[in-house]
């Protein structure tokens, strides 16, 4: 299994200090989250472009600071939504023998095994429902 | 974001914005007067301009001018009445010309029109332009100090008892030039501005209000510090006045604008002084909100005693941690809701994982159902949750 050290140099992304880097980051193909970001197991069609070696940014922190990257080793897709505010980010595929993660610096890594997913947005009921930042 | 005012980019801008006034004052065939002042903050120039303007008209009533000053250290604080004073000293000094000061206030009608004019044979852009994630952010705090401004002139000259410096302090602030936040105004200055494009760094605006007249005119200084943040994820998404430990915008004499995430609140909401009580008592539903907000859902329920609803369960995924779902008063938003406490995946630098709160509609039942809602799951299949970092 993979470390976070290990996932750190592999994808280029630094994650906080605190956070022990010799801990193996768990590889799941069942519901898991990451913060505000939701990793659904879907039984859907599997498909949208291969995920570049620079990761797919499927929620955007403020000042790039808390990014949630989708990053991948092996063939994996991502087809972003169509509608950019709602609570469904996009359908992610990870082929056979393929590992995607969601990397965040202060969550560190979410690890997902082949299988089709949908990535989607915790959200809150304010005066009109509105999308979780955190 | 901050951008503290470096002393070369604001001598730059001042040039600019008086630059663009002698091209107004040119418009109506009068000659730039030889004083110029800059009040320190929007307030300061909102007392500070009209006193001069009394001076100058033959004012000699010092025991009136002194009550005046001295219900400006009462109501607006003994600093701002020092920074009036300095003001009103530099463009006013010891002259009084009636003769000239008679024609004075007339200015400010005739100046709407010639910013106007001016503007049309200028090529500039306005500060907003130039940076267009700034403009809504520059609009919001233009309106939130007029309010702010009004309030506390209001409060130091609003009262019973009126005299000539009163009633021209209520008149002039009526009569500032509003307009000159506008596009024309902005662009206008732009144009005047030796660079188009101001140093990194330094704040978008050097200038804010000013006051016209015959013999002097007095401009207003921008803010010494601004606190901005993004509105959305989007990189070209709104900037938006906020911070949660001080004011976001502060001028050098201590006038000072609270915003939470943008919306304009009152110093207690940022200084987090308020009583549960208190923000449940609040009229305003945005600055409730953003009240609960700045103290943070686990604390707000805690000391306001929400009733809780259903049981305190396991979060699946997130082992050892806690969800309880919390009755939220009728009123507290507009929208009625239900508040769910959760506990973060991931421990923060300090070694403790964060509580927060999230709010979800009344017909969740139960602390999985709502926190199923938050991510459009069921209940089902959020208890199925494998991990939660």
């Amino acid at each position: 299994m993979t470390t976070i050290e290990q996932a750190m140099a592999t994808f280029g992304v630094t994650v906080d200090a605190h956070l022990d880097r010799q801990a193996e980051i768990p590889v799941l193909s069942g519901l898991q989250f990451q913060g505000d970001v939701a990793v659904v197991p879907v039984d859907g069609k599997p498909g949208g472009s291969p995920i570049p070696e620079a990761g797919v940014p499927v929620v955007r922190g403020q000042a790039e600071a808390n990014t949630h990257l989708l990053v991948a080793t092996g063939k994996a897709y991502f087809a972003p939504a169509r509608w950019r505010d709602g609570i469904v980010l996009g359908l992610l595929t990870v082929a056979e023998g393929a590992t995607a993660y969601l990397a965040h610096p202060e969550h560190a890594f979410a690890g997902i095994a082949p299988g089709t997913y949908e990535l989607r947005r915790q959200r809150e009921q304010a005066d009109g429902s509105r999308l979780v930042a955190d | 974001m901050n951008t503290p005012a470096s002393a070369p980019a604001a001598a730059d801008g001042r040039r600019a914005w008086e630059l663009a006034a002698r091209a107004c004052y040119q418009e109506i065939g009068v000659p730039f007067p030889e004083r110029v002042g800059w009040a320190s903050s929007p307030l300061a120039g909102a007392f500070a301009a009209p006193i001069a303007a009394c001076l100058a008209t033959g004012h000699r009533n010092k025991r009136v001018l002194d009550s005046v000053y001295r219900a400006v250290d009462d109501t607006a604080g003994e600093p701002m009445g020092a920074a009036v004073r300095a003001t009103v000293q530099a463009v006013a000094g010891g002259v009084s010309d009636p003769v000239h000061g008679a024609a004075a206030t007339a200015l400010h009608t005739e100046m709407a029109a010639a910013v106007r004019r001016a503007s049309k044979g200028s090529a500039g852009t306005a500060p907003g332009d130039r940076h267009p994630a700034l403009a809504t952010a520059l609009a919001v705090l233009g309106e939130v100090a007029a309010a702010v401004t009004s309030e506390a002139v209001d409060a130091a000259v609003g009262g019973v008892r009126q005299d000539t410096i009163r009633g021209e302090i209520r008149r002039l602030w009526g009569a500032h030039l509003r307009g000159n936040r506008s596009d024309d105004w902005l662009g206008l200055v732009g144009s005047c501005h030796p660079d188009t494009t101001p140093p990194q760094g330094a704040p978008p605006f050097e200038g804010w209000w000013w006051w016209p007249f015959r013999d002097f005119v007095v401009f207003c200084q921008g803010p010494v510090e601004l606190r901005l943040e993004q509105a959305g994820d989007d990189e070209h998404a709104p900037h938006r006045p906020h911070r949660a430990d001080g004011p976001a915008a502060l001028w050098s004499d201590g006038f000072a604008l609270y915003f939470w995430h943008g919306t304009p609140v009152p110093r207690a909401v940022i200084d987090d002084s308020l009583t549960a009580d208190e923000i449940l008592r609040e009229p305003n539903a945005e600055i409730r909100r953003c009240a609960i907000e700045r103290r943070g859902w686990d604390r707000f329920v805690a000391e306001a005693g929400l009733e809780q609803i259903g049981p305190a369960v396991p979060d699946p995924g997130n082992p050892g941690q806690i969800l309880t779902l919390h009755h939220v008063p009728d009123g507290v938003y507009t929208t009625p809701v239900r508040v769910l406490l959760c506990t973060n995946g991931t421990v923060e630098r300090d070694g403790v994982r964060r509580r927060f709160g999230l709010t979800v509609p009344t017909h969740c039942d139960d602390p999985i159902e709502a926190a199923a809602w938050t991510y459009g799951l069921s209940a089902a299949q959020y208890a199925t949750a494998q991990r939660r970092s």
